[in-house]
């Protein structure tokens, strides 16, 4: 039967509609988001670098630990001349602040040389470990949190789930010590430490994913559950698409965005908090610099790590938000 | 015999075709025996219009989502029969099921903004709804003439925009047209007007009134809303309590009701309450409030970037002592920006506000204190603006407290008792908690609350908007008792005529901030002098049989 009100079947294109639809093309993005957002990441690191500045100064004099215990006391006070300690603590911030701003740091003191350099020489490390971890973690939790949520039977609601939240309660350092000996001293398939390559990468990389896996998959499966209750859903089988569909398009993309901000709040931690992790594995990444130069109280190093780390926590959060601005058009007005 | 039967038959006006049968409709939550809906019966013929009216919890809208196939998780069908376009789809298994009904039948939701995927472009959602197996290069033109159908001008501007970008009426316009991709027979709306203002509801639903002659579709449509009934069914059924309890031509039921149920119903209509004359106010020199060139613009960030909103652009006002007065507007209007400057929830970016002859801003400690014990606000919301976690006599007990410091624990305690009797609520309602009281018992509570401060002025937001129709008739008379006895100054905002008609010896029209007329109560609205005040009275439903 042919439909009383069906449109026209046959139609010359519209040139304006095109138009139209060239003019109301928007960049996802304003200038002014972004700006906003960096600024208040530049503040960030700011914030954090100068937290560590004024702890290590509490801390004591660090020139001390560079002398031997029985220098005499002019050497002792001329190491610390030397170093600038002697000076005022806001001369002595004012000076670091400059610092900051040109780019220039007093040398390592353990390694002599260009503490900036140190660091970003084991940035690639930690960001090999960080990418490997977060992908397990995002895809083991992603899945279990999206069976949790939309299985069919209890079963599969319930087990992955709750072994997930299990996980939660394992410390990091005991499922990586656990892991390397099953999988390194008994089954003896990957190295146990000091590995790197696709072999190597394997157990640390699962180890920082065990930590992750819990909060993404509790995250993902709230949004999912929710979303599923929402009026468009309904609308959206009213249209009489498959179930399948109505999930993969209007569910889990609406889903994501929640989901996104825990995954860049973890991501932030793996980059800088992979420390016990990269310890246990003897991973040279900057998680383990940054406790080495901790206890050798280099603390031009300790500053620079700190200031590395940070910058890339915010630099992770702003990638994290104009992707949430990408897939959720709200935030983009 | 049979002969004169076959002639009488073939005489008689043929009936359009069944567009939708239900016979027995039983619905039940899942692992439960007891039912929600018991057996209803209905039919809806092509081209006319068959209402369902109840209040929450009759069973309405599960009717209509289980006729839609779209019933929430956990609640089923248990039996009876619906035949969508003459097949039955109960017995079908569930794909097949679902894409008769896509296929025959539209659905049209109650809020239209969330009822759209936030994510998706206009575009892409309708283009979703096509027939499958729509040409792709077919796909936006189609989508184009469905919005053109649908009454939207900007069509093009339409399809490229996000929900949060459009208006409830455009979005609820964009969902008919969803409903109509698949050119069904048959339209279920679901409250559909419910959460629009009043003028763009009658838009709505002269939509849905034309879509219905022009393609002869069967609508079912389902209403809270008496008014919206009488004016737009044919037909109406009447559910209480999970059961049909009056069917029938719409004129016939409404106008010469026989089950209590409907009489009891059209009784509560706000136009129809019978009011009790309130004593003049005696006339006083100094206005309790009044409010002079009170201006208010709040940043607001719309898809085209910041710009700023004027809530209100200058409005004067004065309220004697022992006034009701209404303000009306729709939604954007103004008025609660009003009321919360008035109770100084809100500050005013310039004009002044008085109160007794004083301005808010020179008040004294002693003053700002007792103005605020003589303001009182009541909520729209009853399930929000009571705190879940206190009880009843705790939520009456803290305005008592920080209002008189030297009150006696004892007389704290009857003065809980006498408030509870004044809003006529059983004493031991003070142990509740919020939880465990229905809406109407919750907007007690909430002028209880108001009411504990012994306030002269009490300040109302849209009270009684958010209940069932018996219930606001109720609100409404206690409001009018409390004002009569307590000699109280009402500011009663509200986006119904009838209830302010019901309460306000005068009333204030805003339109966009500013006051456009202002007069009786009557007189504004039986010879509405401004165009929009007279749209306004014209856009009310119900007129034909109020």
């Amino acid at each position: 039967m042919a439909l009383a009100h069906a449109p026209a079947r046959l139609r010359p294109p519209d040139p304006a509609g095109l138009v139209v639809r060239l003019r109301a093309f928007r960049l996802p993005l304003s200038g002014r988001y972004v700006g906003g957002r960096v600024l208040t990441g530049l503040l960030a690191v700011w914030g954090a670098v100068t937290l560590v500045f004024f702890a290590l100064y509490s801390t004591g004099n660090p020139a001390l630990l560079l002398v031997a215990p029985d220098a005499p006391p002019e050497e002792a006070a001329r190491l610390t001349a030397l170093m600038g300690f002697d000076q005022p603590v806001p001369v002595q911030y004012l000076k670091f602040l400059q610092g900051l701003l040109t780019g220039s740091f007093p040398d390592s003191i353990r390694y002599g040389s260009d503490p900036v350099a140190v660091a970003l020489g084991r940035l690639p490390a930690s960001l090999e470990l960080g990418l490997a971890g977060l992908t397990a973690g995002v895809l083991v939790g992603g899945t279990i949190g999206y069976l949790s949520a939309t299985g069919r039977s209890a079963w599969v609601r319930r087990v992955p789930l709750s072994a997930a939240v299990g996980l939660d309660a394992i410390p990091t350092f005991f499922f990586g010590i656990l892991a390397t000996l099953v999988f390194a001293v008994w089954l003896g398939w990957f190295p146990a430490t000091g590995g790197r390559g696709l072999a190597g990468v394997v157990l640390p990389a699962l180890t920082l994913a065990v930590a992750f896996v819990p909060a993404v998959a509790r995250v993902f499966r709230t949004a999912l559950v929710d979303v599923l209750q929402a009026d468009h859903v309904r609308t959206a089988r009213a249209k009489g698409i498959s179930h399948g569909a109505v999930v993969r398009r209007h569910v889990v993309g609406n889903s994501l965005g929640t989901t996104l901000n825990v995954v860049g709040i973890q991501a932030g931690v793996l980059l800088g908090g992979a420390v016990v992790t990269e310890s246990i594995f003897g991973w040279p990444g900057i998680g383990q610099l940054s406790i080495n130069a901790v206890q050798n109280r280099d603390y031009p190093l300790v500053i620079v790590c700190v200031l590395v780390i940070s910058v890339g926590f915010v630099v992770i959060n702003l990638l994290v938000d104009l992707l949430a601005a990408l897939i959720e058009p709200r935030l983009r007005s | 015999m049979s002969l004169s039967l076959d002639t009488a038959l073939l005489d008689a006006p043929p009936l359009s075709p069944v567009a939708l049968a239900v016979r027995g409709l039983e619905v039940g939550l899942r692992g439960r025996t007891d039912l929600l809906v018991h057996g209803v019966d209905l039919e809806v013929r092509e081209g006319e219009t068959v209402g369902i009216v109840g209040e929450s919890g009759s069973g309405k809208t599960l009717t209509a989502l289980a006729v839609a196939g779209l019933l929430p998780w956990g609640i089923e069908v248990r039996g009876g029969e619906v035949e969508v376009a003459g097949r039955s789809v109960l017995d079908l298994p569930e794909k097949p099921a679902r894409q008769h009904l896509a296929d025959h039948l539209g659905v049209v939701f109650q809020n239209p903004t969330p009822s759209l995927n936030p994510r998706l472009r206009i575009a892409t959602q309708v283009a979703e709804a096509l027939p499958a197996g729509t040409d792709r290069r077919e796909v936006r033109e189609r989508a184009a003439d469905l919005l053109r159908l649908v009454g939207i001008d900007d069509v093009h501007k339409t399809l490229h925009a996000f929900p949060h970008e459009l208006s409830g009426g455009l979005n609820q316009r964009v969902v008919i047209a969803l409903a109509l991709a698949r050119s069904p027979r048959l339209l279920v709306a679901d409250e559909p007007t419910t959460a629009l203002d009043v003028s763009v509801q009658a838009q709505v639903l002269d939509l849905l009134d034309d879509l219905r002659e022009r393609l002869g579709l069967g609508v079912l449509l389902v209403s809270h809303d008496i008014g919206v009934i009488a004016d737009r069914a044919d037909r109406v059924h009447v559910m209480s309590a999970g059961r049909v309890v009056e069917s029938g031509p719409t004129t016939d039921v409404l106008g010469d009701p026989q089950h209590e149920y409907t009489r009891r119903l059209l009784a509560a209509v706000p136009s129809r309450l019978v009011r009790g004359r309130t004593p003049e106010p005696p006339p006083t020199e100094v206005p309790q409030v009044s409010v002079r060139e009170l201006r208010r613009a709040f940043a607001v960030r719309g898809a085209h970037g910041r710009r700023r909103h004027v809530a209100l652009d200058g409005v004067d006002l004065e309220v004697r002592r022992g006034q009701a007065l209404g303000i009306v507007g729709e939604s954007g209007s103004g008025k609660t920006t009003l009321a919360r400057i008035l109770v100084g929830l809100e500050t005013a970016d310039s004009g002044s506000v008085e109160f007794e002859g004083t301005d808010l801003r020179r008040f004294d400690r002693t003053q700002r204190t007792r103005w605020r014990r003589e303001v009182q606000y009541v909520f729209q919301d009853p399930y929000s603006s009571l705190d879940p976690r206190l009880t009843v006599g705790q939520t009456l007990r803290e305005p008592l407290e920080l209002n008189h410091v030297d009150i006696a624990r004892r007389d704290v305690s009857r003065r809980i008792d006498s408030l509870l009797d004044e809003v006529e609520l059983p004493r031991d309602f003070r142990d509740r908690l919020p939880s465990e009281l229905s809406g109407g018992q919750r907007q007690r509570v909430g002028i209880a609350r108001a009411l504990a401060s012994d306030p002269s002025l009490v300040v109302a937001d849209e009270p009684v908007s958010a209940l069932d129709l018996s219930v606001q008739a109720r609100i409404l008379q206690l409001l009018a008792r409390l004002r009569a006895e307590r000699g109280l100054t009402y500011l009663f905002i509200s986006h119904d005529l009838g209830v302010v008609r019901y309460l306000c010896d005068d009333v204030v029209v805003l339109k966009d901030g500013s006051v456009v007329e202002r007069g009786r109560t009557d007189a504004v609205l039986e010879r509405p002098q401004h165009p929009y005040t007279q749209a306004l009275v014209a856009a009310v439903p119900g007129r034909s049989f109020a």
